[in-house]
């Protein structure tokens, strides 16, 4: 008899290979475009962020930086990567690394393509969920460097509004 | 002072035709400004109109047909448009005025007034 894997009682989780994982992103960014797709995988991660955050809440009754410690922790062991903030917690603003990506850090060797921009709009708005749903402030989460681009980490820009002003 | 220009345009836009709802959006789906009824989602409604442009690019692209001007969804009682507003944004609307050509010409309008101001 199989034993499920679990994450503080979570419901059973899935593995995937580093492989499906850069297909089924690739293959919705040849669909819809780089904007379609930051689009779609945007709200996909917003709403997975919160739903993870909530989840988390409800299991540990944690609250602000601790809470949003063990998401990070819970990120990390589930194999997302190793993501690291940096925020003003007053303007809420700032930047979030992320090594070891699980979505960039194989996308080039595993889609065979060459990558001209970042593939992680689906983690952006996942930061984004997860902020706003521990500090109940809203922010904008936009990507600027990417492992998928040959850099050495994705870095995300934190910021209140689209204009950043 | 950007945001106040750009929810002027969606004004100035619902004073000269008949619309329900509307909003100007980032290319990759981020809500700038909206005008939107209260029970409508402004995040999905952003997401899924950017989406939606983006589909129809990779299609005409595809087809080599070029970059649409336009997607207009039609339903049996109102027409969703979405117009892209420079290479950053969209402008999108849902309406019921019979008057669809005067709708587009003031979209188009108000588009490229988003795209100065962008």
């Amino acid at each position: 008899m199989s034993k499920e894997f679990t994450f503080k009682g979570l419901p059973t989780a899935v593995v995937f290979t580093y492989k499906t994982v850069a297909t089924i992103f690739s293959s919705i960014y040849s669909l819809l475009g780089k904007n379609g797709a930051n689009a779609l995988l945007y709200n996909a991660g917003h709403k997975t962020g919160k739903f993870y955050v909530e989840e988390i809440r409800k299991i540990t009754g944690l609250r602000e930086l601790e809470l949003l410690n063990e998401c990070v922790r819970g990120d990390f062991m589930a194999k997302w990567g190793k993501f690291e903030y940096t925020l003003d917690f007053d303007k809420f603003e700032g930047e979030v690394k992320l090594y070891d990506s699980f979505l960039a850090k194989n996308w080039v060797k595993v889609t065979k393509k060459e990558q001209k921009y970042p593939v992680c709009a689906f983690i952006a708005g996942y930061i984004a969920g997860e902020i706003e749903s521990i500090f109940g402030e809203k922010v904008i989460v936009e990507e600027k460097a990417c492992m998928a681009l040959g850099n050495k980490l994705c870095l995300f820009e934190v910021k209140k509004d689209v204009f950043g002003d | 002072m950007k945001k106040e220009l750009l929810d002027n345009i969606l004004s100035d836009l619902k004073n000269v035709v008949s619309i329900e709802a509307s909003a100007i959006v980032t290319r990759s789906g981020l809500l700038i400004s909206a005008d939107l009824p209260q029970n409508m989602g402004g995040e999905t409604f952003a997401a899924m109109s950017a989406t939606i442009l983006g589909a129809a690019e990779t299609a005409t692209l595809e087809m080599k047909k070029g970059v649409p001007k336009r997607v207009i969804i039609t339903t049996e009682e109102e027409k969703i448009i979405t117009v892209g507003a420079g290479e950053k944004a969209l402008l999108v609307c849902i309406t019921s005025d019979p008057n669809i050509e005067l709708v587009l010409e003031e979209l188009e309008k108000a588009a490229e007034n988003v795209e100065k101001i962008l």
